[in-house]
């Protein structure tokens, strides 16, 4: 057991520091504030790491303990709220992720935002959403997760709203908070009926209640249904609803790429590392509910996860903003962390799921954190979000083009990076469980490999010459100070190591220690298909020429003699920009923009109607009000009394 | 005797204070506006703490007139609220030359609110709504010299007589079928036959028409938008804070019998209340009319708590009355500070207020978060429990629409903090003197709504009372 | 054969429903306010009939001797009294007719379907038992609400000056 005074301290040294930095005024603290969040996120990190090495060597069965709580509201006899702390494997697991990226972004941001004049307030903001995601990591009951998990919500609003003289962020902020809110809405009616059957909020009591088949309990919320489905079973989808808005699912992503009108760092904070994957965690902490009690609402984990997993990475293919980009990978990513989830089972060797999602979860973060480091540096050079207005950077930019090079490795799955490890453990279980499931992880891993890289070469090579003229590069930043050079650099080594880490031993379904064996022979294709994106990628994006063109030129000419080179080039040349661009990105793309976003504004334009109308009765006639009131209560007497009575 | 004065004490005392009033304004060498405001509020203070003093149980007047721990509490919340009400109101009153006058009616409104509470006989009761209301009326009309303002008071007053016609048909029927006024007599007598069926409905709508239930809320935009500002809040607040303790007491104790009506009655004017209240609320430019607006939403939110009817009901409603009131009251201050110092009250002129006041800014920040049930203020909690208190009857449909409508509601409350903290205007809102007294009662307003969501006592407390009794 | 006293009942609520009605449908101020005056009397003439002198004497004095008079006087202060009052318009007309007569088809068929059944309380009229109720404080008081009228009384009365005492400022 990780010492108590450590794990509090975790959690106090990020919410001090908002407190200080966001109370004690913005101006007498301005030069000290990024050192002090700084420092104070640096001494959370270490505790972190700390309390986890020594939670993971000394014991080698890892039960969900609590290791403190206090009564907060006495609601009923039956019912309370607590606020505690919960050490378990993914807990303790999570604490690190989030505060070492967080010290990351912390560092990074000591160079980034520079001489922005609201700096004491954005570390204040940052601090605010380190503390609210640390406490949604250890909570102890349901409610209390609720608790932070708005509390996350409430503090990524501010942090991508923080340019508030953009209107679009501003929008942006707003809708990212209201989709979010809808999604949140039904984790609260889950929480309740959750709540309200098993009379319980307690983690711990809710499993042990809800997974022993003669509890009352269970057997109370099975039975009967509401719509064709038992209590139980809307309990949890409606759970899973609020984890799928915060984890931007299918079809409650489309706040997501918005949201990356905030800052950059904000972005590698919340959209990659931490905020996104608090739904995968609440289905992980939920995870013996969802699996033995039941397993419909599991299987609507799965094909939510696969499905916004190759959604999300057909739309990447065809977007222009590199930040867009990184935001549907990473959408892609945690749809590969929900439906490795969704197929697991409880215990033994069927948990590989389970333990594979969290391993994934693990190393993404690592890598997508560097990703988007690696993004905002290149932003900050190039003043621009627009991968046209790159190219040609890796000489400018030596580190951070190494950077971005082993994150695009490591999410393309390539041996020995981070993410070719967990990858490969989802895909084995993938196969495992269901083949046609495989072979769509499988295609989208393919996907990963060539948008990665595509937007990779479109960066740093494409056009030799630099940057075009409508943007010149501002030399004066080269490529930023030591602050944004050294987390770049930290985390590249994690996402090297980062897959070396035994994940089994430690985190698995139901506690005792998995040890997981991967077979080469597994790992030959899925390699292969990412080598293939990659080629692909290369191919046309690597050197700046209309390469597509060229080679219907060309084709005449060479057609007989590399017929089969250029046929197996022209079929991908046919599928990428003739099927997947056209076909199935851009619809996927207009889909997203016109329907889905579409209802969510006709939504509120019939409200407005409504509105209008009820607004009519309002005449401002005391004759008409009277009118109203007399015929309202003959309404009322006579439903009593003829019809109801 | 000490019995006598034990029980009545909220009501002798408060009485005391009127006169005193009446004697100082009778007195009043040309004393200014605000020396009187601040006397006045001393004597509020002391009607405040002498309630807190003595508790005790028991009834009077052959059962007319009850009282216990939790009437005592439930007064003492009330007097809180008029304390707060009065010192929010003084920056208003600083230039009406009837400031004494103000005080005078405001004061008499609740004592009409307390023997309604503590009432124990149909005819106390409403002689206390009567008292409750009427002087309302002149208090709408205080903006003397404007139109719109008499013509809220003028609205009040014909709406109410015609709702008391009502309530007063009910009344008959029910002494007709009951062969008493005695609420004991009632809670035994009544069976729910067709004709007590009516009279119930009729004193339904007698307390649907106070409490703005649609579609008895007719009045309620018209009034609270010509009422001066100190009025709206404590119409929207106190007023309806009362009467929906006494309605919890009615339905529950004396009408429970008919609980197979009221359920369904509730259901549907709680659903249309929440949905009415958010439509209105969500394309209203003017802040009073917009927090009136979202004060019809939050009975609606009250009924839902209602409807549960189990053990944890009343204490549930009556946590989420005190949270309201200080989070509607911290709104209402900083709505009327700002209008009494500049005149502006469109939603359009709050952008950029965080620049020139943050004070002020936070509050109403605080305020609307409590409001709109962002955990973790304590309004949420309060939403939460209505909530669990409905579902409790197992109709998740329902509670579904109503949890819907909190998120609704997320959007326009935020609207206003987004204008504060995020646009910018040409004209914005100069820099506002609080003065000592509002800034007093905007400080115990968010400390009550920061206490009472932080700390589970406060709940705890409640709960044990309404357990009690 | 009928009760006299049920005829003499039926004639007087006929003569009260009439005089109400043409209070309502008159389109002349004045004469509105006569026609209140008479169905005010004829409620009066019920209290008689069922014995209570008092009540009776009561209406008379308040309602026939001040509050119609008050009516009467505000209607000469505002000089409208020969002038007819704009109809209202037809559709407000009809739903307020249907409106009324639907309230009154549910109350009538249920006080009628009512198996009313008298309760076994003794009415004791007399003038020396009334003022024993308003003001002492035995068993059945009233002493409470009554005290509590004067409150009332004294809050609307002050609620009126301060309306009323708007005007003197304005000529001033």
């Amino acid at each position: 057991m990780p010492s108590l005074n450590n794990l509090l301290l975790i959690l106090l040294l990020p919410f001090c520091s908002f407190l200080l930095l966001g109370l004690a005024g913005r101006k007498r603290l301005s030069p000290l504030a990024g050192i002090l969040g700084t420092t104070s996120l640096f001494i959370s990190a270490l505790l972190s790491v700390h309390s986890a090495w020594t939670y993971f060597s000394s014991t080698s069965s890892h039960k969900p303990e609590v290791a403190w709580s206090m009564n907060w509201l006495q609601f009923s006899d039956s019912l309370s709220i607590d606020m505690g702390v919960l050490v378990d494997p993914i807990s303790m697991m999570m604490l690190v992720v989030v505060t070492v990226v967080s010290f990351m972004v912390h560092l990074y941001s000591l160079g980034y935002m520079k001489g922005d004049e609201r700096f004491t307030t954005y570390y204040a903001y940052l601090s605010l959403f380190t503390f609210s995601m640390l406490g949604l990591v250890v909570s102890v009951n349901l409610f209390q997760i609720y608790m932070f998990w708005e509390l996350v919500g409430v503090s990524s609003f501010l942090l991508i709203g923080f340019y508030y003289d953009k209107p679009s962020a501003v929008s942006a902020s707003k809708k990212a908070f209201i989709v979010t809110r809808f999604a949140d809405l039904g984790f609260l009616i889950g929480i309740l009926i959750l709540g309200h059957g098993a009379e319980t909020l307690d983690f711990n009591t809710l499993i042990a209640r809800l997974t022993d088949p003669s509890s009352p309990w269970l057997g109370a919320l099975s039975a009967g249904s509401f719509l064709g489905a038992s209590a139980l079973t809307w309990g949890l989808l409606l759970v899973f609803m609020g984890g799928a808005g915060k984890s931007a699912m299918f079809p409650l992503h489309i706040w997501l790429p918005d949201a990356m009108e905030g800052p950059t760092p904000v972005s590698a904070l919340i959209h990659a590392a931490t905020m996104v994957v608090a739904g995968v965690y609440l289905v992980a902490r939920l995870f013996p509910v969802f699996a033995i009690a039941c397993p419909v609402a599991l299987d609507v984990v799965l094909w939510t996860g696969i499905i916004s997993s190759v959604f999300a990475a057909l739309i990447a293919c065809a977007q222009t903003d590199i930040k867009r980009v990184l935001a549907y990978s990473t959408m892609s990513q945690i749809g590969y962390m929900m439906f490795a989830l969704g197929l697991s089972g409880y215990g033994g060797e069927a948990g590989l799921g389970y333990t594979a999602s969290l391993f994934h979860l693990f190393t993404h973060a690592f890598f997508k954190a560097l990703l988007f480091l690696g993004a905002g540096a290149v932003i900050h050079m190039v003043h621009s979000n627009e991968i046209k207005d790159m190219g040609g950077l890796r000489k400018r930019m030596p580190v951070t083009h190494l950077a971005f090079l082993i994150g695009c490795l490591a999410i393309a799955g390539i041996p020995p990076f981070a993410g070719f490890f967990s990858k490969e453990e989802i895909l084995t279980a993938a196969y495992a469980a269901n083949p046609v499931i495989y072979w769509i992880a499988l295609i989208t891993a393919g996907l990963t490999a060539f948008y990665m890289f595509r937007l990779y070469y479109l960066i740093f090579w494409s056009r030799e010459s630099g940057v075009s003229n409508a943007h010149p590069v501002d030399e004066h930043h080269g490529e930023g100070t030591i602050s944004m050079k050294l987390p770049l650099l930290l985390l590249s080594v994690g996402a090297v190591i980062a897959g070396l880490v035994p994940f089994g031993n430690y985190v698995s379904s139901d506690g005792t220690p998995l040890h997981i064996h991967l077979h080469i022979g597994d790992a030959v294709l899925p390699v292969l298909i990412a080598l293939t994106g990659i080629g692909i990628a290369t191919y046309f994006y690597k050197t700046e020429s209309s390469k597509p063109a060229k080679l219907m030129q060309s084709m005449r000419v060479f057609y007989m003699t590399l017929h089969n080179k250029f046929y197996i080039d022209e079929i991908y040349l046919f599928i990428t920009k003739n099927i997947v661009f056209p076909l199935i990105g851009r619809p996927a793309a207009w889909f997203d923009k016109f329907v889905i976003d579409g209802t969510v504004i006709a939504i509120g334009r019939t409200t407005d109607r409504i509105a209008e109308t009820v607004r009519v009765m309002q005449t401002g006639r005391v004759q008409d009000y009277a009118l109203f009131f007399i015929a309202s209560l003959i309404t009322l007497a006579v439903f009593a009394i003829y019809l109801f009575h | 005797m000490t019995d006598f004065l034990h029980l009545l004490h909220h009501e002798l005392l408060l009485s005391l204070v009127i006169v005193c009033m009446l004697i100082l304004k009778l007195a009043d060498r040309g004393r200014s506006g605000s020396s009187w405001s601040n006397l006045l509020n001393v004597l509020l203070l002391i009607n405040f703490a002498g309630g807190l003093l003595i508790e005790a149980e028991g009834s009077l007047f052959d059962g007319m007139f009850r009282s216990n721990a939790l009437l005592h509490f439930e007064k003492n919340v009330l007097s809180l609220g008029l304390l707060l009400v009065g010192l929010l109101a003084t920056p208003y009153l600083r230039n009406h030359k009837h400031s004494a006058e103000f005080h005078i009616l405001i004061a008499s409104t609740l004592l009409g609110m307390f023997f309604m509470l503590s009432a124990g006989h149909m005819l106390l009761f409403y002689v206390g709504l009567e008292l409750a209301t009427i002087p309302l009326a002149a208090l709408a009309a205080f903006n003397l010299n404007r139109g719109e303002s008499s013509e809220a008071g003028a609205k009040l007053i014909l709406s109410s007589a015609f709702s008391s016609a009502f309530l007063l048909l009910g009344i008959s029927f029910v002494y007709g079928t009951c062969g008493s006024l005695q609420f004991e007599q009632i809670a035994l007598t009544v069976s729910g036959n067709p004709l007590q069926l009516l009279a119930f409905t009729l004193v339904f709508t007698g307390f649907a028409f106070k409490l703005s239930i649609v579609p008895f809320h007719f009045w309620t935009a018209d009034v609270y938008q010509g009422a001066p500002i100190p009025v709206a809040a404590y119409l929207s607040v106190i007023s309806k804070a009362a009467v929906t303790l006494v309605f919890i007491s009615v339905l529950y104790s004396v009408f429970g019998a008919l609980q197979a009506t009221w359920t369904p009655y509730l259901l549907i004017t709680a659903l249309l209340t929440i949905i009415t209240g958010n439509l209105f609320a969500m394309r209203q430019d003017n802040i009073k009319r917009f927090l009136a607006f979202s004060s019809i939403a939050q009975v609606g939110f009250i009924l839902t708590g209602i409807l549960g009817a189990n053990v944890d009901s009343e204490g549930i409603v009556l946590y989420f009355l005190l949270i309201y009131l200080f989070s509607n009251l911290a709104a209402f201050g900083v709505a009327g500070l700002i209008s009494a110092a500049t005149g502006k009250e469109s939603i359009l002129d709050y952008r950029g207020l965080h620049a020139s006041n943050p004070r002020l800014a936070w509050t109403l920040t605080i305020a609307l978060f409590s409001l709109a049930g962002v955990p973790p203020t304590a309004g949420f909690f309060g939403k939460l429990f209505l909530l669990t208190s409905g579902a409790s009857l197992g109709n998740y449909l329902f509670i579904g629409i109503a949890a819907l409508n909190m998120v609704v509601s997320m959007y326009y409350y935020l609207r206003i903090v987004k204008a504060m903290f995020m646009e910018t205007t040409a004209q914005p809102i100069g820099k506002i003197p609080t003065g000592v007294a509002p800034a007093i009662a905007l400080a115990l307003c968010i400390a009550g709504i920061l206490v009472s969501g932080l700390s589970g006592s406060f709940y705890e407390h409640i709960h044990l009372l309404t357990l009690s009794y | 054969m009928m009760d006299p006293s049920l005829i003499a009942f039926y004639a007087i609520s006929a003569f009260i429903l009439v005089t109400g009605f043409m209070t309502v449908i008159s389109t002349r101020l004045f004469r509105s306010a006569i026609y209140l005056l008479f169905s005010l009397i004829g409620i009066a003439g019920l209290y008689f009939l069922l014995e209570v002198e008092f009540a009776a004497a009561v209406q008379i004095i308040v309602y026939v001797g001040g509050i119609v008079v008050l009516i009467i006087f505000s209607i000469f202060l505002t000089n409208q009294g020969g002038a007819s009052m704009p109809f209202p318009h037809l559709i407000r007309r009809n739903v307020g007719a249907a409106a009324a007569m639907a309230g009154a088809a549910v109350v009538g068929t249920l006080a009628a379907a009512y198996e009313w059944h008298p309760f076994p309380i003794t009415f004791d009229t007399s003038m020396s038992r009334i003022g024993h109720m308003l003001v002492g404080t035995g068993e059945g008081s009233l002493v409470l609400p009554f005290e509590l009228v004067s409150v009332l009384l004294l809050a609307a009365m002050i609620g009126c000056i301060v309306i009323a005492m708007k005007s003197r400022h304005e000529e001033k």
